[in-house]
């Protein structure tokens, strides 16, 4: 059984469009699964079922034994989301305070509550900018703040919606570090991209979607010469016959 | 490089940073009041207060002041209306509009009052961070029955950490649409169209992603809110402001 089940998942917006039709997937705990397609493919719009933010037309989605759509609230504490627009994640008018923010939804002491925001910042390595307004942080450091914001909340499930998205050179190597660290932290990871290259080289699944339907699925190193065909650039070391490697070398 | 607009809590150690937000919210309600009755050596007193709790912030007036562009306009258009409605010794004559010296002097007045509602309101919204607001409004509002004030609060809340984003937004689409030459276009009511439909349409697309973002880290009105502790520096605070309200009265 799985730790993540997605059981013929379908969605239609109101104006009756399908964006997804019939997904079926299992994930495992701690796996690093990256979800991949082109703009328009099904990929946020599935992001957002396994955070209860949106309700299957048709289909049922169970984390760790909880049905997202009966139990959205302990879903959510247990499934993190880092939206595509960093920006509109942050919700306070301090790093801290936005760190606190989950926390204190969840009605926390107060102890616990800066105990829980103490840690999170360390391990995002954020504590210096505690008292920093969100919006002048870097995009890097807004990536990592979200992220912070759900280690806050103990969650052991990211949901990572185009992580890299407006990121410079040095804010991409600090996030993928920071995915990598949460990885090896035993949290399952589940992240969704079209730049392949960055991550594929520490995922341990991947997952093609397609108009709305998840196409094709297995181990990166066994479709990653298929991508092509989705619309999706195939990583270059890849295309240059050395197989996968890591971005961060 | 991001920038803060004048509507943004700054973090600080400052007093006015760690007066209990439930002062904070009376003395800007007795500033408020005094400034709408206060005469002129009333206000310079009222001004001088606000002046020092700038500089105990270390937020530039001038710099708050010329990022205000807007209520310039406000103010031109109260002092053009007390200057012409108000009756007295004619200054100027345009045709039939007459401007007389009690008219200019009261409208002088009525600007100098609506600037230091503006002032207040900077000095609460820069000291006081979004959840202190909330709780603070929320325990105002907690005897009164009928009220929901947990809901009340939030949306308060919500409205203050919004504005600043509202505000950046229009210096965005502002920027964007100087770029393409906004400004050759002279009239006025189709420069605002321009301008508002899609400052509009990104304020609830943001108003979207913000209250999405807001669910799925659960979300409730039923949260741990800030501890608010009433200290003896506050109760001091208190008095000197009432005992200074009272005293601008009577000038």
């Amino acid at each position: 059984m799985g730790y993540i089940k997605v059981d013929q998942l379908s969605h239609h917006f109101p104006n009756g469009k399908k964006v997804l039709h019939d997904i079926t997937l299992s994930i495992e705990r701690g796996e690093f699964v990256v979800i991949a397609g082109k703009n328009g493919s099904g990929k946020t719009t599935f992001c957002r079922h396994l955070n209860g933010l949106l309700k299957p037309s048709e289909g049922i989605i169970s984390i760790d034994g909880l049905s997202v759509a009966k139990d959205p609230k302990k879903v959510r504490q247990k499934v993190g989301m880092v939206f595509q627009n960093a920006d509109s994640q942050l919700v306070a008018e301090t790093v801290a305070a936005d760190v606190a923010f989950g926390p204190e939804n969840l009605g926390l002491d107060h102890r616990e509550i800066e105990l829980r925001v103490n840690q999170a910042l360390a391990a995002t390595g954020l504590r210096k900018l505690a008292d920093r307004s969100p919006q002048l942080l870097s995009g890097g450091e807004k990536r990592r703040l979200a992220i912070a914001g759900i280690l806050a909340m103990r969650s052991e499930i990211f949901v990572l919606d185009e992580p890299f998205s407006n990121l410079d050179y040095p804010g991409s190597r600090q996030i993928l570090e920071q995915i990598i660290r949460l990885h090896e932290n035993k949290h399952t990871i589940i992240l969704v991209t079209h730049e392949l290259e960055k991550v594929i080289a520490h995922a341990t699944r991947l997952v093609i979607f397609e108009d709305g339907a998840l196409v094709r699925e297995g181990k990166p190193s066994d479709i990653v010469e298929e991508v092509e065909d989705f619309g999706i650039r195939e990583p270059c070391s890849s295309k240059l016959g050395h197989g996968i490697s890591s971005w961060l070398n | 490089m991001a920038q803060l607009t004048v509507f943004e809590y700054r973090a600080g150690t400052s007093f006015l940073h760690q007066q209990d937000v439930r002062c904070k919210i009376t003395s800007l309600i007795l500033i408020n009041a005094l400034a709408f009755n206060a005469t002129h050596i009333g206000l310079i007193v009222l001004s001088g207060l606000l002046i020092l709790m700038f500089l105990q912030l270390r937020i530039s007036i001038l710099t708050t002041l010329r990022n205000l562009r807007l209520l310039f306009l406000i103010l031109v258009f109260v002092l053009g209306t007390r200057s012409i409605y108000t009756q007295g010794d004619p200054l100027f004559q345009f045709g039939f509009l007459v401007i007389t010296g009690q008219g200019l002097q009261s409208g002088a007045v009525y600007c100098w009052r609506l600037i230091t509602l503006f002032l207040a309101g900077i000095i609460f919204v820069s000291s006081t961070g979004i959840t202190e607001i909330k709780s603070g409004i929320q325990w105002f509002l907690k005897p009164l029955p009928g009220i929901p004030e947990r809901k009340v609060a939030v949306m308060i809340s919500l409205m203050v950490r919004f504005l600043p984003l509202v505000l950046q937004q229009a210096g965005e689409i502002s920027e964007a649409q100087k770029s393409r030459g906004a400004e050759i276009r002279k009239n006025p009511v189709k420069r605002l169209t321009l301008f508002s439909v899609p400052l509009f349409r990104r304020v609830f697309e943001t108003a979207d992603r913000l209250v999405l973002a807001m669910e799925s880290r659960c979300f409730s009105e039923n949260r741990t809110d800030p501890q608010m502790k009433l200290k003896s520096v506050d109760l001091i605070s208190m008095v000197i402001l009432f005992v200074l309200g009272i005293i601008i009265f009577t000038l």
